[in-house]
C-alpha cells in the first residue's frame, strides 16, 4: 500500500513537471506578448519586461519559475497589476468550487438513483424512459441548457434570478446546468454495471436465502456497481470544481473558468500557467483520492491500479 | 451481412435519414434560398421569424436560415476532418505500437500517456491560438487531441492480434509491417474505428461550438453553428430565436449521432468495450 502511494506520488510529480514545462513554453510560443493591447512606448514596454523578468533568457525565466513554484508562489499577474496569481485563485476558486461541488453531489445522487432504477427494471418502461432522458442529457450541451433554463425560469416564469450570487437559491440554475451532463453519464454507467452485477451467482444466492429486493439491490448489487462511478468521478470532480467557462459566462459567476480563457487571450503568462498547474493539481489529487476509495472498497481494483 | 442487420433497425434508419438530410440540405439548400448567408441589411436587423425570413434575422439583418445552413456546412466540414485525423492518426499510432512492440511500443505508449495527462482543452485552445483561428486550423487542433484515446484502444486491439495465426502466417510469407497493418489489422479493428468515428463527430461539433463561444471560432463573416450560438448567447434574453434555432439544429444533430453510435456500439458489444467512458 505504502509503496503504491509513493509510486503514485512520484508519477504525479512527473506529470506536474511535464504540464508546467508544456504550458510555460507553449504560452511563450504564442504570437504576441502580454502588453500588446496597450500600445505602449518601447521604453515603457522595456521597463515592464524588466519588472516581470521577461527580458531574461527563457531558460533563466523557466528555472526562476520552477524555483518560485517550489515555494508555492505562482508569480504576479501580468494583466492585473499588483495582484498575484495566488490571490486571484484564492478569490475565484471558492465560487467555482461551491457551484461545482453542489453539481457533483447532485449528479452523483441523481445518476446513481436513476441508474439503479433503470438497471433493476432493465428493458421495461422505467428503463426506457430513464435511458431516453439520459441520452437527451448527453446530447444537450451546457450552453444550450444554461441559456434555456435562464429563459424559461428567469425571464418567462420569473421564479429565479437571471444572474446573481447572493442567496443560495441563485445557485440553482448554474448547478442544474453543470450537473445534467455528468448525471446522464453516471446513470448509464451504473445501469450497465447493475445489469452485469445482477446476473452474478451471489445475487441469486442472496435471493434464494430469502432477502428482500431492496436488500439484494442496495447491499449486494450496488456496492459492486459503484467502483466504475468512483473511477469516473475523479476527473469529473476536478472539471466541475475548477469551473466551466461557459456556465460562468452565462450566469456571470466570478469563477476560475472565466479567468482561464481570458488570460490565454491576454497572454497573461503567469496566470495561464498558474491556473493550469492548479487544475492539474486538483485533477491529480482527486483521481488519487477516488482511486484510494475504490481500492479500499474493492481489493480487486488493486490490480487495475498497479498495472 | 452483419452491417445490413444494423441498418435494418428502424431507429438507426431514422437517424441515418436525418443525418443525410442535414448533409444534403446544408450543401444543396443554400442555392435555393433567396438570401446570401453574409448579406447584411441593417434595416431588417433583429426581426423575428416571418414569411420573408423564416427563422428571423440576426443583429446585422442577415437571414438566420441561410446562416444556419452555411453554419451546418462549416461545422460538418470541421467535424469530418477532425474525425478523419482522429481515426487515421489514432489507428496508425495504435497499430504500430501494438504490432511492432519493443522500443517503438514503449515510445508511442509514452507519447499517448503524456497526451493523456495534459488537459485536452488547454491543447486545443493553445493550438488554435498559435495556428490562428480558421476552419482548417480548428480541425487540426481538434484532431491533435482526439486521436489519443483512439490510439490507446487500437493499440490494445493490435496487441491482441499480434500473435494471431493469420498474422503469423502473413509474417512468414514475408509481409512487412505496413502490409500487415493495412490488410490484416485494419479489417479486424473496423468495428472499433466505426464506433469511434461516429462518437467523434458530435464531440467535434460540440468542441467547435465551445471554441466559438470562447472567441476562437471561424473568422467573420463566415458562420459555423458555434459562431451562431455564440452570437445568439449575447442576445438570447431579447431575441431568443437567434439562440434557439442554431441550438436546436446542433442538439438534433448531436442527438442523432449519439443514438446511431449507441446502436452500433451495442451491436458490436464485446468488441467496442472501453470506447465510451460510460456504458
Amino acid at each position: 500500500m505504502l509503496t503504491y502511494i509513493l509510486k503514485r506520488a512520484g508519477f504525479n510529480l512527473g506529470v506536474m513537471v511535464v504540464v508546467v514545462t508544456l504550458t510555460f513554453f507553449l504560452m511563450r510560443l504564442l504570437p504576441g506578448d502580454p502588453f500588446m493591447s496597450q500600445r505602449l512606448n518601447p521604453e515603457i514596454k522595456e521597463n515592464l519586461y524588466a519588472k516581470y523578468g521577461l527580458d531574461q533568457p527563457v531558460s533563466k525565466q523557466y528555472l526562476d519559475y520552477l524555483a518560485a513554484l517550489a515555494r508555492f508562489d505562482l508569480g504576479e499577474s501580468l494583466k492585473y497589476p499588483g495582484r498575484t496569481v495566488n490571490e486571484i485563485i484564492a478569490e475565484s476558486f471558492p465560487v467555482s468550487a461551491a457551484v461545482g461541488f453542489l453539481a457533483l453531489v447532485l449528479a452523483l445522487v441523481l445518476g446513481v438513483a436513476l441508474g439503479v432504477l433503470a438497471g433493476v427494471w432493465q428493458s421495461r418502461w422505467p428503463d426506457r424512459l430513464i435511458l431516453a432522458c439520459s441520452t437527451l442529457g448527453l446530447s444537450i450541451p451546457n450552453f444550450a441548457l444554461g441559456a434555456g433554463l435562464v429563459y424559461v425560469f428567469a425571464l418567462k416564469l420569473k421564479i429565479l434570478p437571471v444572474a446573481m450570487l447572493e442567496r443560495p437559491v441563485d445557485l440553482v440554475l448554474p448547478v442544474l446546468t453543470l450537473a445534467a451532463w455528468p448525471a446522464a453519464v453516471i446513470t448509464r454507467l451504473i445501469r450497465t454495471e447493475m445489469i452485469e452485477v445482477l446476473k452474478k451467482d451471489y445475487i441469486i444466492a442472496a435471493m434464494v436465502r430469502g432477502l428482500g429486493p431492496a436488500s439484494v439491490v442496495l447491499r449486494h448489487a450496488l456496492p459492486n456497481a459503484l467502483p466504475a462511478v468512483i473511477h469516473y468521478s475523479g476527473p469529473l470532480a476536478a472539471t466541475l470544481l475548477t469551473g466551466s467557462f461557459i456556465v460562468e459566462k452565462i450566469f456571470a459567476l466570478p469563477g476560475l473558468g472565466q479567468y482561464y480563457i481570458t488570460s490565454i487571450g491576454n497572454r497573461d503568462y503567469n496566470l495561464v500557467a498558474g491556473i493550469t498547474i492548479f487544475y492539474t493539481f486538483v485533477l491529480l489529487i482527486s483521481t488519487f483520492l477516488t482511486d484510494l476509495l475504490a481500492f479500499s472498497m474493492n481489493p480487486q481494483c488493486r490490480y487495475r491500479n498497479e498495472s | 451481412m452483419f452491417y445490413s442487420r444494423i441498418v435494418q433497425n428502424r431507429f438507426v434508419l431514422a437517424c441515418l435519414f436525418l443525418i443525410l438530410l442535414y448533409i444534403l440540405i446544408s450543401f444543396g439548400g443554400t442555392f435555393l434560398l433567396p438570401h446570401h448567408p453574409n448579406a447584411q441589411s441593417l434595416t431588417e436587423a433583429n426581426r423575428g421569424p416571418s414569411f420573408a425570413h423564416w427563422l428571423g434575422t440576426d443583429y446585422l439583418g442577415r437571414d438566420l436560415l441561410a446562416r444556419i445552413l452555411a453554419g451546418v456546412r462549416v461545422s460538418l466540414i470541421i467535424a469530418f476532418f477532425a474525425t478523419l485525423i482522429n481515426i487515421s492518426v489514432g489507428f496508425l499510432v495504435g497499430s504500430a505500437a501494438g504490432l511492432i512492440g519493443g522500443v517503438v511500443d514503449r515510445f508511442l505508449t509514452g507519447l499517448i500517456d503524456l497526451f493523456w495527462c495534459v488537459p485536452p482543452f488547454l491543447v486545443v485552445v493553445m493550438l488554435t491560438v498559435v495556428l490562428e483561428p480558421g476552419l482548417k486550423n480548428i480541425f487540426i487542433a481538434l484532431g491533435a487531441v482526439f486521436w489519443v484515446p483512439t490510439a490507446r484502444i487500437i493499440r490494445g486491439e493490435a496487441y491482441q492480434l499480434r500473435n494471431a495465426p493469420f498474422i503469423r502466417l502473413a509474417r512468414l510469407q514475408g509481409a512487412g509491417y505496413s502490409r500487415i497493418i493495412l490488410l490484416h489489422i485494419l479489417p479486424g479493428c473496423f468495428p472499433v474505428l466505426l464506433t469511434t468515428a461516429i462518437f467523434s463527430i458530435p464531440d467535434a461539433i460540440l468542441a467547435e461550438a465551445f471554441l466559438s463561444i470562447v472567441g476562437l471560432g471561424v473568422t467573420a463573416p463566415d458562420a459555423s453553428l458555434g459562431v451562431l450560438i455564440s452570437d445568439g448567447l449575447q442576445s438570447f434574453r431579447v431575441y431568443p430565436w437567434q439562440w434557439f434555432f442554431p441550438v436546436l439544429t446542433l442538439t438534433m444533430f448531436v442527438l442523432c449521432f449519439n443514438l446511431l453510435g449507441d446502436m452500433i456500439h451495442r451491436s458490436f458489444r464485446d468488441r467496442t468495450k472501453g470506447i465510451l467512458e460510460y456504458d
